[in-house]
């Protein structure tokens, strides 16, 4: 039975042994093919500093950082639900007040500045943070004040008044200030 | 009958008388007599020569000579006798033998005929026994084949099982790489399981992914032996369903 | 006879074998620690390029004090001990002193399953020029094994500030995508944002809050010169290239809304793209040039929308968890890359857009703005650390293996990958 086997493998057997000769150990042969060559690479192609515009740090101008010590509301301020921009809470009728001023005094003009807490996307924030400012524009706007005298801008996240990444700090960004001009 | 008168005519027939009865006695006796009618026929030769002198003498000595060939005759009558019924002993026994040769023989070809019918019933037998066996042995191959069939199933299965598994240890799924659906490999082993080539096909999946499979089959050369060298397969087809995510 | 039927049977029959599992992880390399053959030369080019490959996600790099040998020649491997070991793949190489230049960098990566030299290249070197050879030397590799271009010799963008009290100064920085090599391309004391790169790789368009609001500009990196674009005085903001770099998509406000135009920056003309009620911003070309892909809270909450330029056909792409935004997609437009948020803090999803399947890849807070690297298997973000300050990230496509870059800034955000040179 072995014999009459090994009659019909041992062709086979031959062949494959012929083929079986780089599986496994066998004496590697020095490589004769070269290494490819890479050209010299060259130091970076980022613009120099000299050609960027420097400029030293600078104290900030003081309207832009409108926060109170203690968080505490401030007069200027309205505050807005997460991702909202709707004005939900104004105790105070700051609108009003300051719709008031604006009419008392007729070339004053005042800017409103939209924020919005650090959750989420910066640009998608800044949006927010303009439309939440436009909301109030629109307010003031029924309080019968021109449209011209009213400027809207947003700073998204980017000026926050708190930074502990916490809802205490993220309820006191989440505004819009009214300044005066 | 003896006379008186002895002629020329008598003289020589008492010769030839003489001469035919010693012929005859020499044929019928045979060699043992032979020498004593010899002597017999020279005595009468002797008397025969005294014939002519002696006529008395001749006819009493013709009396006695007749008498004398009258008891021989007699005696030669008798052994011719004798002889015949020997021959006739002879003959009986040998018939006798014939016949007791005969009945042998007919003896033996009844007996051969009734071996003989005696046999081909055994051999009818025998046949019959045969064929019975053989029926049983068809029956108890046929079961030892189906107990093989059965045997080789199971082997294949733990054959495929153990290469199945060879492979699954070696094989290294690059997470990062993008896997989509099926892939498979055809794989060709010679009988020491050796893997003599691999090619990828039908696959969906990323360079890294097909990569990743080549490796687990060539890492796993030799393959599990065959368990039994029926089950051996040169061509192998490895598809590669990974599952889960 | 049986056993002659059986013999011809074999010849034509297969054994089919259904694999079913595997082990999970990556391809494994060894990386042998360089000859050094040059003197006071102490660049470690072997762990340079593993981290490299680890970092990549598609490389299980093991560590060198397992190795069973340390040679530096392909030849004097004996393939059987590492495959033993399980490793596929070694490398091996020398540094070597050369006339043409300060020193020549030669390696060998090794296949150990077939037994055979893959690839093998002579590399003449600039001191400076280590870490960029070391990362040559990693793209080589990741190419051959995995047959994709590789990301370590490309760059990054991003944003850097930092603040004490009432002084600020913000800072777009270029820096290696391992983060070294930094280099301010803008300086300001007034926020920016949003830096997106050109698709030839010379320009970066940011938004600059210099004129106290914001303004999108297109500065070009070579010379350092800036154009305002569009040159209008409206709030502008997101910027994002066309795929043939002639056009940008920006966010402008008008009137009371936030929308979404198209601007030409040759002709310098703006067409409106989107109209709704609530917010669109953060436009993002499909590399075909087809589509754009915007964030809208038209639903009520941040989701992402592709909109069709020819057809004007907009569908929404988003539809797991409450906040999806902040979109880039993946060089072979098949993947989109986002800021989301399913109640359990802001993470980076990924979405296939063939399958509809969706994968949340980190497990973060406050993770966001996600990059795709140019060979779209990489995702670089941002997110914050427990002190308090931003870090970058880099994460594999299939969010297992996550490496915080090296960056010397303090506070830094908004990567975005460059693509590649062209």
């Amino acid at each position: 039975m072995y014999k009459k086997l090994f009659i019909i493998f041992a062709p086979f057997i031959m062949l494959v042994s012929c083929t079986m000769m780089d599986a496994e150990d066998a004496p590697v042969e020095i490589p004769t093919e070269p290494l490819l060559t890479l050209p010299e690479i060259d130091a970076g192609e980022v613009a120099p500093l000299e050609k960027a515009e420097y400029v030293e740090m600078e104290v900030i101008e003081d309207d832009t950082v409108t926060a109170n010590e203690d968080g505490s509301v401030r007069e200027n301020t309205l505050y807005f639900d997460y991702d909202s921009a709707e004005v939900n809470y104004d105790p105070t009728d700051l609108v009003g007040m300051f719709a008031k001023t604006m009419v008392s005094n007729s070339d004053a003009t005042i800017r409103l500045e939209g924020h919005a807490d650090e959750r989420g996307s910066r640009a998608y924030n800044l949006a927010l943070g303009e439309r939440r400012a436009q909301t109030v524009k629109d307010l003031m706007m029924l309080r019968d004040i021109e449209s011209d005298r009213i400027s809207v801008i947003s700073y998204g996240e980017e000026q926050p008044v708190a930074t502990s990444h916490d809802e205490d700090s993220w309820q006191q960004n989440r505004r819009v200030e009214f300044i005066l001009e | 009958m003896v006379s008186h008168t002895i002629s020329w005519q008598t003289f020589n027939q008492a010769i030839g008388l003489h001469l035919l009865v010693a012929i005859i006695l020499m044929l019928s006796i045979g060699e043992k007599q032979a020498p004593k009618i010899g002597k017999i026929l020279e005595s009468i030769e002797a008397d025969l020569i005294d014939i002519s002198t002696l006529t008395t003498q001749r006819q009493a000595f013709l009396e006695k000579k007749i008498e004398a060939e009258n008891k021989l005759l007699e005696q030669v009558r008798i052994s011719k006798e004798k002889r015949l019924v020997e021959l006739k002993d002879q003959e009986a026994v040998i018939s006798d033998a014939e016949k007791k040769q005969n009945e042998a023989i007919n003896k033996a070809s009844k007996d051969k005929v009734v071996r003989e019918q005696k046999l081909s019933e055994e051999k009818a037998k025998e046949d019959y026994e045969k064929q019975l066996l053989l029926k049983e042995e068809e029956q108890l191959s046929k079961l030892q084949q189906q107990e093989h069939s059965k045997k080789l199933s199971r082997l294949k299965v733990e054959y495929k099982s153990a290469i199945k598994r060879h492979i699954e240890t070696n094989w290294v799924i690059p997470q990062s790489s993008r896997w989509e659906g099926s892939c498979t490999a055809f794989v060709r082993q010679n009988p020491a399981g050796d893997v003599t080539s691999v090619n990828i096909e039908s696959c969906d999946s990323d360079f890294a992914y097909k990569k990743s499979l080549e490796n687990a089959i060539w890492k796993s050369s030799p393959f599990p032996l065959a368990p039994n060298k029926e089950l051996f397969e040169r061509e192998v087809k490895i598809s590669f369903n990974p599952e889960g995510n | 006879m049986f056993l002659l039927t059986l013999t011809l049977n074999s010849a034509h029959a297969t054994l089919k074998i259904e694999v079913t599992h595997g082990i999970k992880g990556a391809m494994p390399i060894a990386i042998i620690p360089f000859d050094i053959q040059v003197n006071s030369f102490d660049e470690n080019f072997a762990k340079l390029i593993s981290n490299d490959l680890y970092k990549s996600g598609f490389f299980e790099v093991m560590q060198s004090y397992n190795y069973p040998q340390k040679v530096h020649y392909s030849h004097n491997l004996k393939y059987k001990v590492w495959r033993d070991l399980g490793i596929e793949q070694v490398v091996v190489g020398r540094v070597l002193p050369s006339i043409r230049s300060d020193y020549a960098v030669e390696f060998e990566l090794v296949d150990t399953v077939r037994g055979k030299r893959i690839t093998g290249y002579k590399i003449p070197v600039r001191k400076e020029s280590f870490r960029k050879i070391a990362h040559k030397i990693s793209d080589i590799i990741y190419e051959n094994l995995t047959g994709i271009p590789g990301i370590f010799g490309t760059r990054i963008a991003y944003i850097s500030s930092i603040k004490e009290k009432h002084r600020k100064k913000f800072t777009l920085n270029v820096a290696d995508m391992d983060g070294y090599n930094a280099v301010p391309v803008y300086i300001s004391k007034r926020e920016l944002m949003s830096p997106a790169w050109s698709p030839d790789g010379k320009y970066l368009a940011y938004v600059s809050f210099e004129k106290k609001h914001p303004q999108v500009y297109i500065q070009n990196l070579a010379k350092g010169t800036r154009v305002r674009a569009p040159d209008i005085d409206n709030s502008t903001s997101a910027p994002a290239w066309s795929p043939d770099g002639n056009m940008l998509a920006v966010t402008i406000s008008v009137g009371n809304n936030l929308e979404i135009f198209t601007y030409e920056i040759q002709t310098r003309t703006t067409k409106r793209f989107t109209q709704s009620l609530g917010i669109d911003t953060e436009a993002i070309w499909s590399p075909d040039g087809k589509s754009i892909i915007f964030t809208s809270n038209r639903s009520g909450k941040p989701h992402l929308y592709r909109k069709f330029l020819n057809t004007g056909k907009t569908a929404r792409l988003t539809f797991k968890g409450v906040y999806n935004a902040d979109a880039d997609i993946s060089p072979d437009g098949r993947y989109v890359v986002m800021t989301h948020n399913a109640g359990q803090g802001f993470k980076i999803g990924l979405l296939d857009t063939k399958t509809g399947y969706f994968r949340v890849l980190t497990n973060g807070m406050l993770d966001e703005a996600p990059s795709f690297a140019p060979n779209g298997r990489m995702i670089l973000y941002a997110t914050e650390q427990k002190q308090g300050y931003g870090i970058l990230v880099a994460v594999s496509e299939d969010g297992r293996i996550k490496q915080k870059l090296s960056l010397s800034d303090g506070n830094v955000r908004e990567p975005v990958w460059a693509p590649y040179k062209k």
